[in-house]
């Protein structure tokens, strides 16, 4: 099997970053999992 | 001392005032991630040129007029927030002895009940202050009854959720043995979010540590209420992982996917009490079997198309691609007692969080006899809102000090002696950010996050 001779280096980066839209509410910790948040705030 | 003048203007990187950037190996045979730990940046770039994208090449170019920006996003998020939400106890007393509860057994076996005209007067205190404090009407504060066992108190509880239920959001953390069809009706009507501990996918395992006083487990009730509650958007499973159960972590992802459960924590036993200590797993061995599980959590999704989300786990996830959309805030520091939430105990006493009950050390004052503007501002709770990783050693050197938060300041209490030490589950926390940049790395984060996760955030950066 012909093996490649290309020297050639992946250079591709994966970066990314987003950010909350409403301003970060959470508010659970360990002992309970907030849940549903959006639809609560609707209602 | 030398003047600002004289300081080096931070033009290379890992020097001086230079922005300082990790590179670790995260278990990918292509890359290497590039960290950035006081802003929470990272990229994952080619093993053979990490090196030199960072330090002078592509990626340190491409950030250095974001970094400040997401340092500001960072310390907002971080110091900036106050509390919104309330675990508020209406029992000391539970109906079951779990090994490794982090609540006095004292407490739990002959504690007192706050009574129907005092939780009411709880929740009435808690909304005036609530109102006073978030300016934004439009945003629902959330109670969670918590316990011990909330259950216990059920008249209670539901005159409460019934009288408040138009100014907060409610929650229940319940062991599911008191909840009846009728429970499960008010339940929904109200729109109640409701947490079931369950431990295993056979009685076998789950009754291991989770029994009654009189030694009866948990299982079948537990299992009763799922199938109630299985359709139910605002419900979750919580299985607290011991050494009773971390060999069936596995098994017990593919029972809870397979009863439709869409939400659960598989929550690493705290080791505030020593029957959580007795319980600990090993980390390494926890390690590996919270990676095998989330595989199995990804396969089962590739095959049914139905998710179950492991909250613990998605946390991380969350916090690395977007830090501001977390939803748990135990793994950021400082944590979220006191800055996030509070807890209240059956007698009306403030700790920063449920974990501290029963710590007199950090007993912040009564809700029934002082101000809550003036408890949340006492020793004890401000001590654990500036609890933060910069303080730790060797938390302060760690690309990954802002993905793990150290936790849980009370368990490092009860373990170390001091606030400032790392967290017992140290190497957990290593392995789960790893495996979330291998997450990241392979394009799967839409398998591991909630429906919906997209939709909350926006991009704000991409290279």
């Amino acid at each position: 099997m012909k093996q490649s001779t290309s020297t050639k280096r992946s250079t591709k980066v994966v970066s990314y970053r987003r950010t909350c839209k409403a301003g970060s509410r959470g508010t659970g910790l360990s002992h309970y999992i907030l849940v549903d948040e959006r639809k609560s705030k609707k209602a | 001392m030398p003047s600002d003048k004289s300081r080096s203007k931070g033009r290379h990187v890992n020097t001086g005032f230079g922005r300082h950037f990790d590179l670790i190996d995260f278990g990918s045979a292509k890359n290497l991630a590039v960290i950035h730990a006081g802003s929470g940046f990272w990229a994952l770039a080619p093993r053979a040129a990490a090196a030199g994208m960072a330090v002078s090449g592509k990626i340190s170019r491409a950030v250095e007029s974001k970094l400040d920006g997401w340092l500001d996003e960072m310390r907002n998020f971080r110091f900036g927030r106050r509390p919104s939400a309330v675990y508020l106890n209406p029992t000391e007393r539970c109906n079951f002895n779990c090994r490794y509860c982090y609540l006095p057994k004292s407490m739990r076996k002959t504690g007192r009940h706050m009574g129907e005209k005092k939780v009411m007067q709880a929740l009435k205190i808690i909304r005036d202050h609530f109102r006073a404090a978030i300016p934004d009407r439009t945003y629902k504060p959330e109670i969670i009854f918590h316990g011990s066992e909330p259950m216990l108190a059920r008249d209670a509880v539901f005159a409460g959720i019934e009288k408040f239920y138009r100014d907060f959001r409610f929650g229940i953390q319940t062991n599911a043995s008191l909840l009846d069809a009728e429970a499960v009706s008010f339940i929904r009507k109200h729109s109640v979010g409701v947490g079931i501990s369950l431990d295993g996918h056979s009685a076998a395992v789950a009754n291991r540590a989770r029994r009654t006083w009189g030694g009866q487990g948990g299982f079948a009730k537990a299992l009763a209420a799922i199938e109630m509650l299985g359709d139910y958007p605002k419900f979750n499973v919580i299985a607290t992982v011991t050494q009773a159960n971390v060999a069936s972590l596995t098994s017990i992802v593919e029972f809870f996917h397979e009863r439709g459960v869409k939400l659960a924590m598989l929550n690493p036993v705290r080791c505030t009490q020593q029957g959580g200590r007795d319980l600990k797993p090993d980390n390494a061995k926890l390690a590996a079997a919270l990676t095998k599980a989330m595989d199995r959590s990804y396969e089962l999704f590739r095959k049914t198309g139905r998710k179950l989300v492991v909250s613990n786990f998605a946390n991380v996830l969350i916090g690395i691609v977007a830090p501001t959309a977390r939803k748990l805030m135990c793994d950021i520091s400082p944590c979220g007692a006191g800055r996030c939430f509070f807890a209240v105990s059956a007698n009306g006493d403030v700790f920063p969080c449920s974990e501290f009950l029963g710590m007199d050390d950090y007993n912040c004052g009564n809700i029934f006899r002082k101000p809550l503007r003036d408890i949340l501002k006492s020793a004890p709770l401000v001590s654990i809102m500036e609890r933060k990783t910069e303080d730790i050693n060797p938390c302060a050197g760690c690309a990954i000090q802002h993905f793990c938060g150290a936790p849980c300041p009370a368990e490092v209490l009860a373990c170390a002696g001091k606030l400032l030490a790392p967290s017992p589950y140290c190497q957990l926390y290593e392995e789960h950010v790893r495996y979330a940049l291998r997450v990241i790395e392979a394009g799967r984060v839409d398998a591991y996050l909630w429906d919906g996760w997209r939709d909350e955030t926006r991009k704000t950066f991409s290279l």
